[in-house]
């Protein structure tokens, strides 16, 4: 199986396919995460689809130094960010009422997944810094690079976010011991 | 791994996200769009900077001629009028508008009074000389 790498240089040397199975190996990770960050579904598909064009359209000045899918997280955190900003003000009255798309991808469960409380603690970059770490097993220098942040900032916004989970998971704990304590 | 690190894998894993045939229609299409106008681009760019690179060379040998053929044609202006022309005509205004007013009657004034009291001094003695020259002959 060719790597991202050799993909991207046979898409930089013109083939479409190569680029097209670029496509198809990021474009669910990438909505996945895209879904966390946007306000509607509809954004973040939007948002997938530009990322998707832009990296075609600067392919070239992508820098093998960096793992491929760091500049495609790059790029999508950018366009999010934008779409998000741009979205903001005009649908601030309809995203009160709109259900979160993230909510729309878990199905119903005992407890509320933890990326769901993850998003309602964490700023967007911590939050994103944490998704990039260990839904995507990204390495700290990658998910720094991604960013835009310095790494120390990345190790620290993880370790914070890590405390805040933990003692929230504790909270649930305890009060699903009370719960069950008291019948 | 401890066990908050494999919970978030694990609730990772329960987002289940599909790309609609739609969304994935629309993305080839971006795609076919951007392709066809990248190799556009390719075509155009490097005339375009060959195109800019030889008008600007082409403007500075100009420029560097026209600035020269006076020089090169003997036609050029005398010393002391080329200095002339490089005063700006403006300097007589100038020198007219500066208040060029000396207090000179400030920076005299003592040596008058001093002179004055020497002419004074030189009188009288010239009149004690008469006297005494008087009293003499």
């Amino acid at each position: 199986m060719p790597t991202d790498e050799q993909l991207v240089s046979e898409a930089l040397r013109g083939s479409a396919p190569a680029f097209e199975r670029l496509v198809e190996r990021y474009q669910v990770r990438l909505l996945r995460f895209l879904i966390t960050r946007c306000a509607s579904r509809a954004d973040a598909e939007d948002a997938m689809q530009d990322t998707f064009v832009n990296a075609y359209r600067y392919l070239g000045s992508y820098n093998p130094r960096w793992q491929f899918s760091t500049w495609l997280y790059r790029i999508a955190i950018r366009n999010a960010a934008r779409d998000y900003g741009r979205n903001a003000t005009a649908d601030a009255d309809v995203a009160d009422s709109a259900p979160d798309p993230l909510e729309e991808c878990i199905d119903a469960a005992e407890r509320e997944n933890l990326w769901l409380t993850a998003k309602r603690l964490l700023s967007d970059d911590v939050y994103a810094a944490l998704w990039m770490r260990y839904a995507e097993d990204m390495p700290v220098k990658e998910v720094a690079r991604a960013l835009g942040r310095p790494q120390s900032w990345t190790r620290v916004a993880l370790l914070r976010a890590r405390r805040r989970l933990t003692l929230e998971l504790g909270k649930d704990d305890a009060t699903q011991s009370e719960g069950k304590a008291y019948g | 791994m401890d066990n908050l690190e494999q919970r978030l894998r694990d609730d990772a894993a329960e987002i289940r996200v599909d790309v609609p045939p739609h969304v994935s229609a629309r993305l080839q299409a971006s795609l076919r769009a951007a392709r066809t106008a990248a190799p556009a681009r390719r075509q155009f760019s490097f005339p375009l900077w060959l195109a800019a690179s030889l008008t600007g060379a082409a403007a500075s040998a100009v420029a560097i001629v026209a600035v020269n053929w006076g020089g090169l044609a003997g036609r050029g202006p005398e010393p002391a009028e080329a200095v002339a022309y490089s005063v700006p005509e403006y300097v007589s205004e100038l020198e007219r508008q500066i208040p060029l007013r000396a207090k000179t009657a400030d920076l005299t004034g003592p040596l008058e009074e001093e002179l004055e009291n020497l002419r004074s001094d030189f009188e009288r003695a010239k009149k004690n000389v008469e006297q005494d020259l008087d009293f003499t002959f």
